[in-house]
């Protein structure tokens, strides 16, 4: 008999050596892929998490002891924390300075930039949560005409990322917007303005109830038909088929969908920033936005970085982590709830009389207005001249945007570049990554998969803290004396690759992984079988199978690299590096351009976003047949 | 075109012991089966044999060549899938030409093998379609042509007809072993469908946890079970309890746990001991006369009519059931309620009898 004793401590030796023998055979039988496994674990361990322990270390530990002193003056300061703040004079400010116009400012809330910042987010997702599962059901379940065409308007406020929203909302809602200028003073006399908090979870909702949609949506539609046909076959109502079927399968798509929104707004920086950037001063107050100023404010005055920025950004990284972990566990449940065999038939759905149909259309025609009101926006403030009224349309926007030596040219060069090259990058390693990670059977394999697809919720305000900490030079944390002197502020489009690399990295590596998931292994053996060697294998049957999930999956990592704004705006601290984020974040006020650079983002996205769509959706016809 | 040799195979799955020491000998040009309960080990020896499993112990001996380790693109064995495995983006042509081109035949040689194949496997026609665009049957043709046609040593047969209804599976399993034999090659082909093995095989292996539990000709395994474990696997039938109450010149008299008494020729005289007997659905028929040797009684209880039989099932009054097919008097046994009385005869000797360490005695 072995020794009974509950040592933990020798159970863990004995199991860590099993684990590195083991990984020590399994080099041996399949070199190539744990070559991949230990370089992709490299870049990964040195671009993230490294940079991510650094922040954590600086949360915990200043000069060696629990910083105490920084969290009292944290949760001391006012400016963090202001709950007893009277909310009403707040919520709506009524303003009759002008004698033209009698001014309702909708300010929303201010706490403080702790509880604003979590109010934003909950805000946020409770709105984009009813929005998007009222407008899954209507499309999923409910017989409209002209359904393909409100599908393809829903996508629209895809094709925006929110802070470019920010600019369309402001040309036209914003105190000078032409809805305010235009329609609302002439008429009625009074000009209405959401600020603040109220804008920002204005425009992050228009933007993340699509998520929310299609997440219910595919979840309404993947479902098997036959369990609400039992359902109403044993006499329950539609009612209770929806409360007892449809909403219980649909939940785990709910649930994740609804923390991915929490997490995105939270760390949501672009938004605050492009208001902040027009003069919102309650739009400065969320975590992201502090530390953003704070990092340029500290850096050019005292080449370091306060303390209380780790804790901050410890506090956001700690949960989203938390959030992965969530949604990953629902995501896992939602696949159990799908599993069914033998699915036949289709959804019976509701046909409304019509009455119940102009209701549902009142309710697609104020959603769309009211969301796709920042690409109007956009539109018309791209093409006049900023300040004049009446509209006077011009393109002398779009000349500066194209002027490479002068204007915004090399904002948009500059974006081209670095997105293009991380873009390349990710694609050669994602796709090793996501081979290895859904083809071998290795040790420490679910870690690796977690390493490769968390960045989706790392914030990237966090990560670029990380960079300017690991690299940056600066004596604000000594964890474990890593410390390069490569300065991110003066080497910056190097940085700004690996972090896009990281941050983008998942979702290629999820576009490959799918098609794997649809590529049975047992289309490798048969090659095997006849002959064929590895590297034959998957050249002449793997690729071919993923060829389009690969480059669906490139388009993705490079639209949202073009769009990226939190390291961005982090990291780079000159004009010469700029990007277009950079600059729209930046160019304070200058509507006009910011608008046209607005359209031109808006167009790669569309462009992108279409093409991905007729990939995976040819693809998946193709090559179900099996 | 060889011969196959198992020595002492051995494979684990972490804490599972797949496949038990399982040794086989398979000659060339003989189509073997194995067959089994699902989880009995007769996949893991299959894909063992086409080397995608490493066996923890044990050796695959092809010609007297020791190929255990020996990676699964070096031993030119052709396999059908269950799923069959057709690349979807290469055309049936595509797909069965794959492994001639690895072997960098000529185009124009490949072409021929290739149409030559189509015909053999009836797809002509149907050389540029994609798999998806195939029937289950034809996609099941295009893999068996693709496998054939690197004129493999073994052809490895995993459950290939399973997915295809009733009568397809009939009408492949046919052409499957005439294409077979007609190229001479070595078959390895797996099943849990016992009148599939039946049909198909030279030989067949039944398999239990991991072991072979008999090796002989569908005859054999048919009418010479070596275990109540192959005799209730391979035919309808029924397992019943009983006991030897005497016997003289080995002739038993076995006495059921229903009471119900059955005269049977055995190999020896034995007393008072513990049997099981297997009787097949078919050695059963109707009896009027209660004064018939063998009779088993209870009531009706299921009948459904299947054209030329009628299966039945009868409650004994110990609990215990049996059940039968009956081609007699059929039109008296459709109206028959369920519920009453009635007595079946087996027709003599065939009952299968095992002793308690489950050797035939009978």
């Amino acid at each position: 008999m072995e020794n009974n004793s509950p040592d933990l401590l020798e159970t863990k030796s004995y199991n860590l050596r099993e684990t590195l023998i083991s990984i020590r055979r399994e080099m041996r039988d399949d070199p190539i892929s744990w070559s991949i496994i230990i370089f992709i674990t490299a870049f990964f361990g040195l671009f993230m998490i490294v940079p991510l322990l650094q922040v954590m270390f600086g949360a915990f530990f200043s000069n060696g002891n629990f910083p105490f002193s920084t969290y009292q003056e944290i949760f001391q300061r006012q400016y963090f924390f202001d709950p007893s703040r009277n909310a009403d004079t707040y919520f709506i400010r009524i303003d009759s300075s002008d004698p033209n116009f009698t001014a309702y400012l909708l300010k929303g809330p201010d706490y403080g930039v702790f509880l604003n910042t979590i109010f934003m987010g909950v805000a946020s997702t409770i709105l984009s949560l009813v929005i998007g599962i009222f407008t899954a059901f209507l499309m999923a379940r409910v017989e409209l005409p002209g359904k393909t065409l409100l599908g393809g308007f829903l996508l629209i406020p895809l094709v925006l990322p929110p802070f470019v929203s920010g600019i369309g909302y402001m040309a036209l809602l914003g105190y000078n917007g032409l809805v305010n200028t235009e329609i609302l003073e002439p008429l009625f006399g009074i000009r209405i303005v959401l600020q603040g908090m109220f804008a920002i979870v204005f425009v992050q909702s228009a933007h993340y109830f699509t998520l929310i949609y299609l997440n219910v949506y595919s979840s309404l539609m993947n479902a098997d038909p036959s369990l609400e046909e039992a359902a109403e076959n044993m006499g329950a109502t539609r009612f209770q088929v929806v409360r007892n079927v449809t909403l219980p399968l649909a939940l785990p798509g709910i649930a994740s969908g609804s923390i991915l929104v929490l997490i995105l707004s939270m760390e949501d920086l672009g938004t605050p920033a492009i208001f902040a950037g027009f003069g919102d001063l309650t739009a400065r107050k969320t975590i992201t936005y502090y530390i953003l100023s704070t990092v340029r404010q500290s850096l050019s005055e005292t080449g370091r970085l306060p303390a209380e920025l780790s804790i901050l950004s410890a506090f956001l990284l700690i949960l989203s982590i938390i959030g992965f972990f969530m949604i990953r566990r629902y995501t896992e449940k939602r696949q159990y709830s799908m599993i069914s065999k033998g699915r036949a038939g289709t959804f019976r759905t509701a046909n409304p009389n019509i009455l119940y149909l102009i209701a549902i259309y009142s309710y697609f025609i104020i959603l769309l207005t009211l969301s796709l009101i920042p690409h109007i926006g956009i539109f018309i403030a791209s093409l006049t001249e900023p300040g004049i009224l009446p509209l006077k349309w011009s393109t002398s926007n779009y000349q500066e945007l194209f002027d490479l030596e002068n204007g915004f040219g090399s904002y948009i060069k500059n974006t081209m570049i670095f997105s293009l090259i991380s873009t390349g990058v990710i694609v050669i390693l994602a796709t090793m990554a996501g081979y290895v990670a859904n083809r071998k059977q290795f040790t420490g394999r679910s870690a690796f998969d977690t390493m490769i697809t968390i960045p989706l919720a790392i914030p990237g305000v966090v990560l670029g803290i990380g960079f300017i900490l690991l690299f940056g030079g600066t004596d604000a944390i000594p964890f474990g004396n890593i410390q390069l002197t490569f300065n991110p502020l003066i080497y910056a489009p190097i940085i700004l690759i690996i972090s896009y690399t990281i941050r983008k990295f998942p979702f290629t590596v999820r576009a490959v992984y799918a098609g794997l998931q649809q590529t049975d292994a047992v289309l490798e053996e048969a090659a095997h079988n006849l002959g064929a060697s590895k590297g034959r294998t998957i050249y002449n049957v793997i690729i071919p199978l993923i060829v389009l999930n690969i480059v669906a999956g490139a388009l993705i990592a490079l639209v949202y690299n073009m769009s990226e704004v939190s390291t961005t705006l982090i990291l780079v601290n000159t004009q010469t590096h700029g990007t277009v984020t950079w600059a729209m974040a930046d160019a304070n006020g200058k509507i006009g351009a910011l608008a046209a650079m607005g359209m031109f983002l808006m167009f790669l996205q569309a462009l992108s976003l279409f093409i991905t769509n007729v990939l995976l959706k040819n693809r998946a016809e193709a090559i179900t047949g099996i | 075109m060889a011969n196959l040799n198992l020595e002492n195979l051995n494979i684990h799955y972490e804490d599972f012991h797949a496949v038990k020491g399982v040794d086989l000998s398979i000659g060339d040009g003989e189509i073997v089966t194995l067959l089994g309960p699902s989880g009995c080990g007769k996949t893991s020896i299959l894909r063992s044999i086409a080397g995608f499993i490493i066996p923890s112990d044990g050796k695959v001996i092809l010609e007297n060549e020791d190929i255990t380790l020996l990676p699964p693109q070096k031993r030119d064995m052709g396999m059908i899938f269950q799923n069959y495995a057709l690349w979807p983006h290469m055309t049936v042509k595509e797909n069965i030409g794959y492994g001639l081109k690895i072997r960098k035949l000529p185009s124009k040689e490949i072409e021929e093998k290739v149409m030559n194949l189509v015909k053999q496997v009836q797809l002509e026609g149907h050389e540029t379609k994609y798999p998806g665009q195939l029937s289950g049957g034809q996609q099941q043709r295009v893999a068996l042509a693709r496998a054939l046609a690197i004129e493999p040593t073994i052809l490895l047969c995993d459950e290939p007809l399973s997915n295809l209804d009733f009568k397809l599976r009939v009408e492949l399993r046919t052409e499957i072993r005439d294409v077979a034999k007609k190229f001479g090659v070595t078959v390895v082909y797996v099943t849990h469908d016992q009148t599939e093995a039946l049909a198909i095989s030279d030989s067949i292996a039944v398999m239990n946890f991991g072991n072979v539990v008999q090796l002989g000709t569908p005859l054999e395994i048919f009418s010479n079970p070596n275990s109540h474990f192959v005799g209730r696997f391979v035919g309808q039938n029924n397992l019943l309890n009983g006991q030897i109450t005497n016997s003289k010149n080995n002739i038993a008299h076995i006495t059921l746990s229903s009471g119900d008494v059955l005269e049977q020729l055995l190999e020896k005289s034995y007393e008072n001991k513990n049997v099981k007997l297997i009787i097949r659905h078919d050695d059963l028929v109707l009896s009027f006369d209660k004064n018939d040797a063998n009779l088993i009684s209870g009531k009706l209880s299921y009948k459904a009519y299947m054209g030329n039989f009628l299966q039945i099932e009868i409650d004994l009054n110990d609990g215990s059931k049996i059940m039968a097919n009956i081609s007699d008097h059929l039109e008296k046994l459709v109206s028959m309620e369920l519920g009453s009385e009635i007595s079946l005869q087996m027709i003599s000797n065939k009952a299968l009898v095992f002793d308690e360490e489950d050797n035939r005695i009978h």
